[in-house]
């Protein structure tokens, strides 16, 4: 009796213990790394619900071409990249089961490219955004990019070092430190953060030049009608870093009594303040703090050690930052009239009440940011002047 | 087989303090940033969970005091003492009611989360059986091996709690904390209500210290062993608000879910932390059901003196599942669980004050 119970019990636990409802095998899935949107070509008249078409294109990693050379592998492409088109990325996805034998598989996702012309439409960015953030097989640190031209074209870029474009995309945006006119990478959370609290926000944008990556400059995506208005171009978003205080590192080139001098930022700081009275009288102050080296000197008149030369290098920089903010205050508060410089939430740190009653005609309507004064200044410091001080002579004969 | 017995079916003071922590943390921490982001501006609903588990703390005195008033009596014969037998044993019926319908409402709640986030299509029904049978066998054995089990787990889950708060780092703004002191004095109180809703739990101890030896200690220690989750509760919130801001915060269903998807352990070779979150969190939850299913079976055998407990589980564990199974989708079970608090206010916060009173006006005592 007690041994047919037995018997009975193990073939339960054979029954219960050896299926798995959600069995996938991993040669089955189909990771996707990068995923491209795109406006569709042309419309297909059956959108009956108006909405736009789109182009969704995925790239799956394909993990035999992955493999190191030696181990063989042959020619296979490391990547596969299959589009669909729709009106909705969740339609054009479940359609895209069909091209291929393996189920995208999005938790290991690295970048989402949206081209200009899409993000240009009203809201059809946060729209396909959407299901970016509601699906939980999505991570919220999804990289954003906006691409001029053509979004998949950078799926099928070549590159030496990275078998699939998407890393290669996603490693570059990554390198900010470098390059002062590159800003730190948006991720797919923040976008949704931003598009809650309907701040404007910028996304770095890339570009392909002679079948170069190039990620230079960003996009100027508007709060509440989501719509991207502008670009701002290198030295705009250098600007925009500087005001910004996201500045780690970049180089100027001054020029100082007709030689030029190469400074190299090592740190950078802001501060903005804002003066509330009313709402009619906002006063915003940024100060811009700087400290780096003197990475080259062409000049050859005076010493670096003596502190009249040295003061005038660092108010040239002073000067030259000031005229980079300035540049980028002028384009985004007077022509785009978009407030991504961070200080709508200056303001509602400053004085909440007065930020609740101009919050609806912020950057939009009656339009207080482009209405308020925005002062600039600066302080440049050069902590090293390297281990020499004069490469020739400075004797003049 | 041969059935092996722990000791006896008495625990220490130093058990009790680990369940504490145990019953409260459970499904509500995972949503519990969202409803008070929705409440307050920036991160003060701070303010509000440390009330709420002030609140929480002096509640939990204020049950551990009742019972420990009548030591190594149980609650049917010392609410007999207070207020006559019928009341009594209606009394101990209506608070078992409410720990059935919080079982349920975890074994619901743990199977929506996993099927959302882990098993897109095995059905609910079987997630939620698989591992309400594995309450049920927890239950149906020794209450002291329960017991042990939150000492071996409760380290486990603050560990995976503070791993997830510190990984996070990274993406934490300090602007997003701004603006501070803005929110409105309704504001706070509402989220103060809720703060200390997803304390509750304490209940436990009307039936619990009944199996202390010597309880005299119990009301402070318990007291303070509150602390633990209102500090997790915390850690968790500021978190949540430092990498989401309030807004993204308030507009997610599981925000420290996410949060444990935002973890990267730098060096960038781990990625899907919350693989590893889930299993852990998993058994937060499966402490916090077997703890409240076996309060249900221990109060009910309180009444029902002659039914076997193995009887008293085979007969409830159908109901529990039936009620888990009812609500149709989220709306539906955020409704039960909204019934259950305010169920359990009455039951476990009001019910014991008034016992307190009227065993002090009273004079009646437990016999030391």
């Amino acid at each position: 009796m007690y041994r047919c119970h037995l018997i009975l019990l193990s073939f339960v636990i054979f029954l219960v213990l050896s299926g798995c409802w959600d069995r996938v095998e991993i040669e089955q899935r189909g990771f996707v790394v990068g995923v491209a949107i795109d406006l569709a070509e042309e419309q297909s008249g059956g959108a009956s619900d108006g909405d736009q078409q789109i182009e969704l294109t995925l790239q799956l990693a394909n993990p035999r071409g992955l493999g190191s050379t030696t181990t063989g592998g042959g020619q296979q492409k490391a990547f596969l990249n299959i589009s669909g088109t729709g009106s909705s990325i969740f339609e054009i996805n479940r359609d895209m089961a069909k091209q291929t034998s393996r189920t995208p598989f999005y938790e290991h996702l690295k970048v989402i490219i949206v081209s200009k012309e899409l993000a240009q439409k009203p809201g059809l960015f946060s729209k396909t955004m959407d299901t970016f953030i509601r699906d939980p097989e999505m991570r919220r640190s999804v990289k954003v990019l906006v691409a001029e031209g053509k979004s998949k074209n950078f799926l099928n870029m070549e590159s030496e070092q990275e078998k699939l474009p998407s890393l290669k995309i996603e490693s570059i945006i990554k390198n900010t430190r470098k390059n002062a006119s590159i800003i730190e990478p948006v991720r797919i959370g923040k976008v949704h953060q931003l598009l809650l609290n309907r701040n404007s926000y910028v996304l770095p944008t890339i570009s392909l030049v002679n079948n170069k990556l190039k990620d230079e400059g960003v996009a100027v995506l508007h709060g509440k009608s989501n719509v991207l208005v502008g670009t701002l171009n290198k030295t705009e978003t250098k600007g925009l870093n500087f005001i910004k205080g996201e500045t780690s590192s970049g180089v100027f080139h001054v020029n100082v009594d007709g030689d030029s001098v190469i400074y190299e930022i090592v740190n950078a700081k802001s501060k903005i303040q804002c003066e509330a009275k009313s709402k009619d009288d906002l006063k915003f102050t940024v100060s811009i703090e700087m400290e780096g080296n003197i990475a080259e000197d062409y000049g050859s008149k005076d010493d670096l050690i003596d502190e009249r030369y040295l003061k005038k290098v660092e108010s040239k920089i002073e000067q030259e930052i000031k005229n980079i903010a300035q540049q980028t205050i002028d384009k985004v508060q007077k022509e785009l009239k978009v407030d991504v410089l961070g200080f709508d939430r200056r303001l509602r740190r400053t004085d909440y009440d007065l930020w609740e009653q101009v919050r609806k005609n912020w950057d939009r309507g009656d339009n207080y940011f482009a209405k308020s004064d925005v002062n600039v200044e600066a302080n440049a410091i050069v902590r090293i002047t390297g281990v020499a001080d004069q490469t020739k002579s400075g004797i003049i004969e | 087989m041969k059935d092996f017995e722990y000791g006896d079916e008495q625990i220490g003071e130093k058990e009790l303090r680990f369940a504490i922590p145990s019953i409260v943390i459970g499904v509500g921490v995972l949503s519990l940033p969202r409803v008070i982001a929705q409440e307050t501006n920036g991160v003060d609903g701070w303010v509000s969970i440390l009330l709420g588990g002030g609140l929480a703390m002096f509640m939990t005195w204020i049950v551990a005091t009742l019972a420990a008033r009548f030591p190594k009596t149980t609650f049917v014969d010392y609410a007999s003492l207070i207020v006559s037998k019928p009341i009594a044993i209606i009394l101990t019926l209506l608070i078992s009611i409410q720990f059935l319908l919080f079982t349920s409402y975890e074994v619901r709640s743990i199977a929506s989360v996993s099927k959302l986030y882990l098993f897109d299509r095995t059905p609910i029904e079987f997630i939620a059986l698989s591992f309400f049978l594995v309450v049920i066998y927890g239950v149906s054995g020794s209450r002291a091996g329960l017991f042990r089990l939150n000492l071996l787990f409760l380290p486990i889950i603050l560990f995976i709690a503070l791993v997830v708060s510190i990984f996070t780092l990274g993406w934490f703004e300090m602007n997003n904390l701004a603006p501070f002191f803005q929110t409105s004095f309704d504001g706070y109180r509402s989220a103060t209500k809720f703060s200390f809703l997803s304390f509750l739990g304490f209940g436990i101890l009307l039936f619990y210290v009944a199996l202390v030896e010597q309880p005299k200690a119990v009301p402070k220690r318990t007291a303070v062993a509150m602390i633990l989750p209102v500090f997790t509760y915390l850690l968790i919130y500021v978190a949540c608000i430092g990498v989401f801001a309030d807004s993204a915060a308030g507009n997610m269903i599981y925000p420290t879910v996410e949060l444990a998807k935002e973890v990267e352990i730098p060096g960038e070779f781990f990625e899907r932390f919350e693989s590893i979150f889930f299993v852990i969190w998993i058994m937060a939850i499966f402490n916090t059901t077997a703890l409240s299913f076996d309060v249900t079976v221990l109060a009910i055998r309180s009444v029902l003196k002659k039914m076997s407990k193995l009887a008293i589980i085979f007969t409830l564990s159908p109901i529990v599942y039936l009620v888990a199974m009812y609500p149709q989708n989220f709306k539906d079970i955020s409704l039960l669980g909204k019934f259950i608090t305010y169920y359990s206010v009455v039951f476990t916060v009001a019910v014991p004050i008034l016992l307190l009173i009227i065993a002090k006006l009273r004079g009646v005592k437990g016999d030391v």
